[in-house]
């Protein structure tokens, strides 16, 4: 009888049944994480490559030198003072837009969750999916991948 | 034991058998850590922050950033 009702409930109990909600949700948490740990590396590639252009701008001196200019002087622009610098940022600001984008997408995904749609859900995985997918474009052209 | 009396028990312990299917359900679902809102949101501001202290940081390294 002991048997017998074990093995009526155990598959039931090892199986857990998750839900399609618990689903998405370990589906946007691995997103989430290895977008994290992405972002950490290539953060720190980006911000060490930035500071090695701002000491090349520095010790080059005149170009960076005029900042303290007199009020009458028109505003000089960034560019011209660290051309290197301003392209570094422009990549690093880039990569942590797409960033910012998969962690607003996993925000929505999980506020539809709460909302028990599991359309919407499914569409903002997608969303996050694909921004995933473009974000690791960009690693590639930024030469961050092959750092992985 | 015949199959009568097999049923019998089993209806009867149908009750305990779905109290025991939601236990399991609330033990799975309960040690899985889950992603929450507050987390993500507490990501997008620490990045945010750190990409102003950065910025602010490598123009300094740079001798200031133009006004």
């Amino acid at each position: 009888m002991l048997k017998l009702l074990l093995l009526a409930v155990l598959p039931v109990m090892l199986c857990g049944c998750p839900t399609w909600q618990d689903k998405a949700n370990q589906t946007l948490k691995g997103v989430f994480e290895t977008t994290k740990t992405a972002d950490g590396i290539a953060n720190a590639y980006l911000h060490d490559k930035c500071m090695k252009a701002a000491a090349t701008c520095k010790a080059r001196g005149p170009a960076v030198a005029p900042m303290t200019k007199p009020a009458s002087a028109p505003a000089a622009a960034p560019e011209a003072a660290c051309p290197e610098l301003v392209a570094c940022q422009k990549t690093k600001h880039a990569f942590e837009d797409i960033v910012l984008s998969i962690h607003h997408a996993i925000a929505a995904g999980l506020v539809a969750i709460q909302l028990g749609d599991e359309g919407l859900t499914g569409d903002w995985v997608s969303k996050v999916l694909a921004a995933v997918s473009h974000l690791q474009e960009l690693a590639k052209t930024a030469g961050i991948w092959e750092r992985k | 034991m015949d199959p009568v009396t097999i049923a019998a028990i089993i209806s009867a312990g149908l009750p305990l058998i779905m109290k025991l299917v939601d236990l399991a359900k609330l033990f799975v679902t309960g040690t899985v850590a889950k992603l929450t809102l507050p987390e993500v949101q507490a990501e997008i501001d620490r990045i945010m922050k750190r990409t102003a202290d950065q910025d602010a940081e490598e123009w300094e390294a740079a001798g200031g950033k133009p006004q």
